[in-house]
Formats: C-alpha cells, sequence, structure tokens
C-alpha cells in the first residue's frame, strides 16, 4: 500500500458486487502483505484482517465491501434483460457502459429505444429496468455461450483524481472506508500498545447485512466501531455534510460512553468533525451489529461522500487521512475495560 | 400522589437516552434484587432468586425509552430543526410545550400563524418544515444553550384524579413500574426483571437481554393503545379503559403460545382478575423479539390501556395497572 | 404423490396454528423407525436422520396464509385481520374453513364495494351462517384462525389446488425422510412454522440445530403466462435454484455445488431470480456466524391464490436433485 489513494483506487476499481465480493479478497491481501497480519475470509464472504495487539481485549472496526450492481434475468434474443442488486436510482443507467461478468468478462452499454422512435411525452420520463436492456453487440448464438441468467454486472467507472484533494470512482460506498481502515496498519506500523484489532470488509451489506450479523457474532469485540459514508452537502442536498470533515454518530445505534471518548480525542488533536444527529435507524451495518449476541458497545463514524450509489461518487482524500489518523489515536489510547457491562450489585 | 409513578413518567428518556430512567429504576430496584446489572446497550437486569424447588426462569420486559425528538441543527434564526425518534403521530406536533437537553429548557414547537396560511392551511407540515422555538433569535445565542444531538420530550405533568392517571410516557413507564413493584414481593420462581432501551426504534434491547438472561417464560409489561371513543360501524372491539389488564393474542410481531394463553385466562378468571384482549394483528412489542430468541421462549404480553399513547398527553386507569400487576403475580405463581 | 399433497394441502394450518399439519407428517414419518423426531417451542417438527458427517439442514414450512377473527357482530358475522400475505383480489366470496372445521364466505359490505379498486380487509367480513351473534359465539371466537377451503384439481402433470406454498415442500421432504439416504451426513428435516409471518421458526430451529448446509424448499413465481414480467422461470423446465431474492443473495459455493450436483445427475433445472418475496433460507442465513444456505425451488403459477398450480415433474425432479445434494459427502466440498 503505497498511501490513501492507492488503497482507495485499489478497492474500488475491483468488481465486488453484493454477494459476490469474491475479487475483494486478493486485493485486500496485496494491500496489507508488508504488515504483520493474517488475513482471512469467512463463509459468507467477509474479510477479516487481524492485528495482535500488547493490551487485552480486542476492538474490530467495521466496514463492507459490495457494491451495488446488476444481475443478468434474461437473455432476451440479442440483447441482456436485467435487474438490480442493492438500491439503484434508475435514472443514472440509461448510457452507461457495463461489464458483464459471464464465463469471460464481455463489455456492453445499456440501451434502450432510441428517441426518434419514442411517442411523445416519452423523452420526459426516465427509463426503467423494465424498459431497458443491455446491449453487448453479440448474435444470440453467441452470447448463450458465455453469457446466463444470474450473472453479474458492473457499470464501468474508472479511478479520477479531482481538484482539492477528492477523487471521483465507483463503490467509495464503501470501500473508501475499507481504505481509511487498511490505511491504518500504515499508521500503527510500529505501535504495538493496543487492544487485538480486527479490520472487517463485510459482504452483503447493500442488501441483507447478512455479512455484518454474522462477523459480529463470530468476533464478538469489546468494541464495535462502523464506518459507513453519509450525505454530503451537494446541489439539491443543502442538508448534507461538509466533505472535509468526518462524522460522529449520535443516536440509538450509537453507545454514549464511546461516542465520548472518540469526541474528546477528536478534540485534543484537533481533528475536524460533525455530529450526525441519528435518533432512530441509523440505515448501517451499525444497526445489526448493536443488537448481536448479549449486545455490544457500537460506535459509527461516517464518511461524507457526493452522488451515492452512482458510478461517479465522489469524496475527500484528506478527510479519509484524518479519519485513519483519528481512529488509530482512539485504538492506541482505548481501555476495553470501561466499556463493558457495568455491576451494580 | 403516587410518587414514583410521579418521578417515572415525567423524568426524560427518548430511546438511546435511557440513562435518567435508569438512574430512577436503580434506586427503586436494588433493595429487592439479588443481582443487578447493566449490559453494553444500556439494558438494566435485576435477578432475584426464588423460594422454591425446581425453579423456572421468568423474565419480566418492560422498556424505558419514550418517543421523543432529537435536535438535528440549529437555524440561522436561532430555532432548531429536529427529527422524530419512534413513530409519533405527526398531526399532534403543531402548539405543543416541550423540554430540550438535560437542563430541560422549555421551548415549542413552532409553524406559522394561521392568519399566513392562505392556501396551505389543509396541508399538514413534514417534521422537516416545523421547528422548536426555545425564545433565541439569534444562531449564535441559541448554540450557547443548546446542541445538535440533544434530545426533546413533550413536557407534560403527571396528574391523578380519582382513578385517572393523566401524563406522558405511559408506555412503557407502566411496565417499568410494574416490574419494581413485582420484585418487591417474594416468589416461588427465579424473576429476571428486564428493562429495555430501544424499544419504539425497533425493539432493539430486548433480543440481547433475552439473548444473555436464557428465560424458560417472559411476560411483557406494556402500555397499549385504549379506543374508547363512540365508534359506529360494528367492526372491532378496541381495548377500553378501567375494562382491565389487555393481553395480546397476536400482534404484527408475535403469537402468543396457545397453551400459555389458556393457561393466563384461566388465572384470570380464578383470580377475579379484569381482563380483556388486544385487538388481534396489530401494533408490536418487545415480545416481537423475545419470543424467537434462541431456540424460542413461551412469551405473554400484559399491557394497560391508555388514551392517546405516542402524544403528549395521555390516560389511564391506576386500577387497570393494578390488574395488570396482580394477574403478573397470579401468573408466575400458578406456573409450574 | 398426488395423494399425499392433496391430503397435506386439505388441512388448515395458518401461521400459528400449525398442529394439525405437523400431527399428519409426524404419523408419515413414523413408517421410518431409524428418524428422531421431536417438536420445539415454536412448533417446529424436527426430525433427524443420525449421520456422523456434516450437519444439514432441509427446511420446509407448514405454514399458510389465512384469516384471524378479531370481532364478533351483532348479527353473528365475523371481521377479521389477515395472516400473511394475502392478496385482497382473490378472497372476495371465497369459501374459508376454520381450523375446528366450521366453514364460512367472504363477504364484502355492498356500500364499500366499487368496481374500480380492490377493497381493504376491513370492508370485508366472513360469514358462517349464524343467525345471531350467540350462535357464532358456540362456533368461534376472537383469535380463531381460518384458511382457504381446498378444491384439488388434477390435470395430470399438473395439479392446482391451495397451499402448494408451501404444503408441496412437506411432501418433497417426507418423501426423501421415507426413503433410504446414503452417505453419513448428519440430516435434519425440519418442518417450520411461520414462514408466512416473517421467518420465525426457521430462526429458532436453526439456531437449535446449528447446521453446517441448509437447503429450504419452498415455491416460486414464474414468467410463463402471457404479459408476463421478466422471469425465466417456467412450469415443467425443472426445478429452480435461487440465486437471489428479496431477502437474500446466495452464495456462490451454494449455487455451483447445486448446479454441479444437477448436471452430474443428469436433472434439469433452471436459475431464479425472484423481486418480491423471499424463504426460510434468509433467516437461516444469518443463524450465529452464518451458514450456507440455498432454495430448491418448485416453480408455481398463481401463488396465494386457492388454484395454486405447479408441474408434477418438477417436483419429482426437485426430489432428485435433494436427495443427490444431500447423499454427497460435504467434507470433501469444503462446506
Amino acid at each position: 500500500m503505497k498511501n490513501m489513494v492507492d488503497a482507495v483506487k485499489q478497492l474500488t476499481v475491483a468488481p465486488g458486487p453484493s454477494g459476490a465480493e469474491d475479487s475483494l479478497f486478493s486485493v485486500v491481501k496485496n494491500l496489507v502483505r508488508e504488515f504483520k497480519v493474517k488475513v482471512e475470509k469467512d463463509r459468507m464472504g467477509n474479510i477479516v484482517v487481524f492485528k495482535k495487539g500488547n493490551k487485552k481485549g480486542s476492538v474490530a472496526f467495521f466496514t463492507h465491501n459490495d457494491e451495488i450492481g446488476l444481475m443478468v434475468t434474461k437473455i432476451d434474443k440479442d440483447y441482456l434483460r436485467f435487474t438490480e442488486v442493492g438500491g439503484y436510482d434508475e435514472k443514472v443507467l440509461l448510457g452507461q457502459e457495463v461489464t458483464v461478468y459471464g464465463k469471460k468478462q464481455i463489455k456492453g452499454i445499456i440501451g434502450a429505444k432510441p428517441p426518434h422512435l419514442q411517442t411523445k411525452g416519452e423523452g420526459d420520463k426516465f427509463l426503467k429496468f423494465e424498459d431497458l436492456y443491455i446491449d453487448i453487440a453479440m448474435k444470440n448464438k453467441d452470447i448463450v455461450k458465455y453469457i446466463s441468467v444470474g450473472d453479474r454486472v458492473i457499470i464501468r467507472s474508472g479511478f479520477t483524481e479531482m481538484k482539492q484533494n477528492t477523487v471521483c470512482v465507483k463503490a467509495l460506498d464503501n470501500r473508501s472506508c475499507g481504505a481509511i481502515i487498511l490505511y491504518m496498519l500504515k499508521l500503527l506500523e510500529n505501535v504495538k500498545n493496543h487492544p487485538d484489532i480486527y479490520l472487517v470488509l463485510n459482504s452483503q451489506e447493500e442488501t441483507t447485512m447478512a455479512g455484518s450479523e454474522t462477523s459480529a457474532f463470530r468476533l464478538n469485540p469489546d468494541v464495535a466501531f462502523v464506518l459507513d459514508v453519509t450525505f454530503a452537502k451537494q446541489a439539491g442536498y443543502e442538508q448534507g455534510y461538509p466533505l472535509d470533515k468526518i462524522g460522529l454518530g449520535m443516536g440509538a445505534n450509537i453507545c454514549r460512553k464511546i461516542f465520548d471518548f472518540v469526541k474528546k480525542v477528536a478534540d485534543e488533536n484537533n481533528i475536524q468533525y460533525f455530529i450526525e444527529p441519528l435518533p432512530s435507524m441509523s440505515g448501517t451495518d451499525a444497526y445489526a451489529v448493536q443488537t448481536v449476541l448479549k449486545g455490544l458497545t457500537t460506535m459509527l463514524i461516517s464518511l461524507p461522500i457526493r452522488n451515492m450509489h452512482s458510478p461517479v461518487e465522489i469524496a475527500s482524500i484528506k478527510t479519509m487521512e484524518e479519519t485513519a489518523k483519528l481512529l488509530s489515536l482512539v485504538i492506541s489510547k482505548i481501555d476495553v475495560k470501561d466499556f463493558q457491562e457495568r455491576i451494580i450489585k | 400522589m403516587n410518587t414514583l409513578l410521579k418521578k417515572l413518567t415525567e423524568i426524560h428518556g427518548v430511546s438511546g437516552n435511557e440513562d435518567s430512567v435508569r438512574e430512577i429504576i436503580i434506586e427503586e430496584v436494588k433493595p429487592f434484587c439479588d443481582t443487578l446489572r447493566i449490559d453494553k446497550m444500556g439494558n438494566l437486569i435485576a435477578f432475584k432468586k426464588g423460594t422454591g424447588k425446581d425453579r423456572k426462569r421468568i423474565m419480566l420486559g418492560a422498556h424505558m425509552d419514550e418517543v421523543g425528538f432529537m435536535v438535528k441543527s440549529i437555524d440561522d434564526n436561532g430555532a432548531l430543526k429536529f427529527m422524530t425518534a419512534g413513530s409519533i403521530d405527526r398531526r399532534v406536533l403543531i402548539g405543543k410545550r416541550v423540554l430540550v437537553g438535560k437542563d430541560r429548557i422549555p421551548g415549542a414547537i413552532a409553524y406559522k400563524a394561521v392568519h399566513n396560511q392562505k392556501g396551505e392551511y389543509d396541508v399538514l407540515p413534514k417534521v422537516e418544515q416545523l421547528s422548536i422555538d426555545i425564545g433565541f433569535s439569534d444562531k449564535k445565542e441559541a448554540e450557547k444553550a443548546v446542541s445538535v444531538g440533544d434530545y426533546v420530550i413533550f413536557d407534560t405533568e403527571y396528574e391523578e384524579r380519582g382513578d385517572i392517571l393523566k401524563g406522558k410516557a405511559f408506555d412503557d413507564r407502566f411496565g417499568c413500574y410494574a416490574i419494581i413493584e413485582i420484585m418487591k414481593s417474594k416468589h416461588k420462581h427465579d424473576i429476571y426483571g428486564a428493562f429495555f432501551v430501544q424499544e419504539e426504534v425497533g425493539l432493539r434491547g430486548s433480543s440481547a437481554s433475552t439473548y444473555s438472561i436464557k428465560p424458560d417464560y417472559a411476560i411483557v409489561l406494556e402500555g397499549t393503545s385504549a379506543a374508547d371513543m363512540p365508534h359506529e360501524k360494528d367492526e372491532a372491539d378496541f381495548p377500553q379503559m378501567q375494562k382491565g389488564v389487555v393481553v395480546t393474542i397476536s400482534d404484527r410481531t408475535f403469537f402468543a403460545n396457545k397453551e400459555f394463553l389458556a393457561f393466563v385466562i384461566k388465572t384470570a378468571k380464578e383470580n377475579k382478575i379484569k381482563m380483556q384482549f388486544k385487538q388481534p394483528m396489530i401494533g408490536g412489542t418487545d415480545a416481537g423479539m423475545i419470543h424467537k430468541t434462541k431456540t424460542g421462549v413461551k412469551t405473554m404480553v400484559f399491557a394497560v390501556p391508555s388514551r392517546y399513547i405516542h402524544s403528549p398527553v395521555c390516560y389511564a386507569s391506576m386500577s387497570d395497572l393494578e390488574s395488570m400487576i396482580e394477574l403478573a403475580k397470579k401468573t408466575i405463581n400458578n406456573i409450574k | 404423490m398426488k395423494q399425499l399433497i392433496r391430503a397435506l394441502t386439505e388441512i388448515i394450518g395458518p401461521s400459528s396454528h400449525e398442529e394439525l399439519v405437523a400431527d399428519y407428517i409426524e404419523k408419515a414419518l413414523k413408517k421410518n423407525k431409524k428418524l428422531e423426531i421431536k417438536r420445539d417451542v415454536m412448533g417446529n417438527l424436527i426430525a433427524r436422520r443420525k449421520g456422523s458427517g456434516k450437519k444439514i439442514m432441509l427446511a420446509a414450512h407448514m405454514d399458510e396464509i389465512g384469516f384471524m377473527v378479531k370481532h364478533i357482530d351483532k348479527n353473528g358475522y365475523l371481521r377479521f385481520a389477515v395472516v400473511g400475505g394475502i392478496f385482497n383480489h382473490n378472497i372476495i366470496e371465497n369459501h374459508v374453513k376454520f381450523t375446528n372445521n366450521v366453514e364460512g364466505v367472504i363477504g364484502i359490505e355492498p356500500k364499500s364495494f366499487n368496481w374500480k379498486e380492490i377493497p381493504s380487509g376491513e370492508k370485508m367480513f366472513i360469514d358462517i351462517g349464524a343467525k345471531s351473534k350467540a350462535e357464532a359465539e358456540k362456533l368461534v371466537s376472537i383469535g380463531s384462525l381460518a384458511g382457504m377451503k381446498a378444491t384439488f384439481v388434477d390435470m395430470g402433470k399438473r395439479i392446482s389446488t391451495k397451499t402448494l406454498d408451501d404444503r408441496i415442500g412437506c411432501a418433497m421432504l417426507i418423501e426423501l425422510a421415507l426413503q433410504e439416504i446414503k452417505g453419513n451426513n448428519d440430516i435434519y428435516f425440519v418442518f417450520t412454522t411461520q414462514e408466512e409471518v416473517g421467518l420465525r421458526g426457521a430462526k429458532t430451529s436453526a439456531f437449535g440445530i446449528s447446521p453446517d448446509f441448509a437447503v429450504a424448499i419452498d415455491v416460486t413465481d414464474t414468467g410463463d403466462v402471457p404479459e408476463s414480467h421478466i422471469m425465466e422461470v417456467s412450469l415443467g423446465k425443472g426445478p429452480a435454484i435461487k440465486v437471489m431474492d428479496s431477502g437474500m443473495v446466495v452464495r456462490k459455493p451454494v449455487i455451483d455445488f447445486m448446479k454441479e450436483t444437477a448436471e452430474k445427475n443428469k436433472i434439469p433445472y433452471q436459475l431464479e431470480i425472484l423481486t418480491a418475496g423471499s424463504t426460510d433460507a434468509m433467516a437461516i442465513q444469518t443463524n450465529r456466524d452464518g451458514v450456507l444456505a440455498g432454495v430448491v425451488s418448485i416453480p408455481t403459477r398463481y401463488i396465494h391464490s386457492q388454484a395454486e398450480m405447479c408441474d408434477m415433474d418438477d417436483v419429482e425432479n426437485g426430489i432428485k436433485l435433494i436427495k443427490a445434494m444431500i447423499e454427497t459427502d460435504l467434507k470433501k466440498k469444503g462446506f
């Protein structure tokens, strides 16, 4: 791993749609090969990087490695019909270039009836899955050799560095957070004075959160940090959060004591943050993780991104670096004894 | 005046912020239990050993949290934008008094005067269009007094008038009160008094507690909707105030075990305890999570019928609350 | 097999009242003396064929969608709440039957009925022919449960009746449980409760068993009637191997194992993507630290109506496929 940009790039360009995240395993192994850690994948596709520490207890950092994607539902003569896996905005689809992962990878375009053949008024409505198809410019007899129902499709989206130290690419939700936690290994390279650390990239958050529930059950950490993305301020969404600050979640899904601890570390080290009020459901893995087994001490950290769930998500590299710094400081100061059950009598 | 009920219902305890409710309960229940602990989510679990042989593990469950709000941002006029915690009927919000934060700063849920609503009078504003006014006209001044993330409750005083009780958060401080009362007496079986967090935002505290307690039986003690108003159409039996404890046959989250239900009905009859049924297949409680934890738990839900739960002010009957406590005690005693 | 399906589908067993179905199944299973049979707190019926190898859980749900009495009016009409995913358009003026054999008709308030839209359940009632409230109260009470009344239509290769969802799965499991299964996998035939209201029986039975591999057997929709939405599943083309539905994405090792088994044994199959609906496998998958779970689906038309239709070849092939899977040494497959 050269730097944060390198980590984000390697993670985001890899194809890993919800339920089929296999390719991420070798990417992660490669990124952490210079560090003294163990990397494993469990039967649900969750990837766990383990760094042993000198202090008692364990802390887990949960992110999810799956991205939203598409799936072939039918081979319709010379075209493919498809549906979503995870929540798409259908408005982004028409005109995208895609890669179909069949017996071999084949490139295609998402198309529909040409505009001059539309009936009046049709041009103002956007097309839904039923009206769209994927064109791989092949004839049916060849298509069936390589593609079948159930094959995955990912929208092609290159990695681009943009102004003000930002990046634009697909799957920043949530590989950006995967990059943050793996980057921590660089900052903690010569640090041993911390509890055992689990850096987890869960599967299936975009569909069922089945990954986080099962990995949290297995690891049963003393403290669980969940990192996910949140909505940054942008045109049409003025109530969004600043791109250059990290979010500390406050609300039911979060244990107040751990929130206070993280806030204190941020204040003491001049790390910029905003408070993300989440009184009910956080809509993240924190929801699933907190109620596992006898309950886990849970904290939610949010990275603001623009254009969520489109192939052109945008986030700030600097904010990611600051977040990794904050969490590394937290992990080297934390004493898990402070976050256990309280016996009163 | 029942001072415990007053304390329990007036204190603030929105989902995610149940600490103050928990402190009161700890004071009350500590002298009567053998062990007492707070788990990682904030659930409070009290254990009282039974006096009999062949003791069963019985969990009494109630949730400490109430529906309320959280401050989302402070706007340029010093007014507070807010989000709801739990499901609140949007129609009850405008023009109500609230208390903000630990210091209970008085405020009001505001909307512009009716004179200025030409053309929009018939539209019910969304929560995003409302704000809480605590008197400031200036953002900087407001920020000195309140913060993003502060919790907000309805400002409602507890009052009694004979058998009728008035207050907020009867759902489910009544359940908490009932567990405290039940734990004051001795029982045959082992009793686990479990006070849950976060029921209103997804029945969350109960599954973790049940996982660690491993009960044989569970009785959830709740506050439920009474609907006593005249209802022209002959199409339903709604729970009514002063007609006794409400027992659940089924709701959207769970079906009561048939044998256990028959057992409870028999117990009520034998002890002449006033009882009525909840409307089937409506609503949900912690029983929904409890009954399917691990390999399953035989679960019951007893509730006090209250008018206007999940709104600023509720009515309920003390005799119904006492019936609920009585039915729970007798059920526990009858279990072999 | 048709006789078994007919007998099973006729039983009334709405979610939470599966006892009559469980009793019938238990009686049928007793023919195999090697099975260890028990019921758990949630009413799940679990039959174990002991083995020293990997634990396999096969699940089919016993419950059906139905109606619960919520009020008896002053003239003896019953108001009801639905249990599970009832579609209002196919219950109006149809026959229903209670678990205690009382029968009735679902009526609709004439004032509330207009030809333009499907009325809600609040505008309906059940008429059991009682002449008064007192007479009705002798027959049913608040909480009484009813299901649709069965008619069985035999079209030769195809059959049509209520509750193929999921008595067809139960019938298939009974067939398998009574056969000699080779290999030494530890096999649990689980007949679950309360699937239609939230996969509740599957959750608790999976926790108790803690399987290494699980297969749910349920019905799925088809895309083979006129003007269907896109779905590449048809009656008669074989059992469907589930790829994805609205509640789960089946993991690749499971799909590959199922495909491989089918191809090796020359069993026809289809691949299923269902956009609305899920099965017990969804609950089993998230048990503890995760379970590799899949679904073998029987293509069925008109799901949740009184006239669900399936193809007997798909059923026979489904049994063959599951048998071949559970006779495979899972240790060698990396499960």
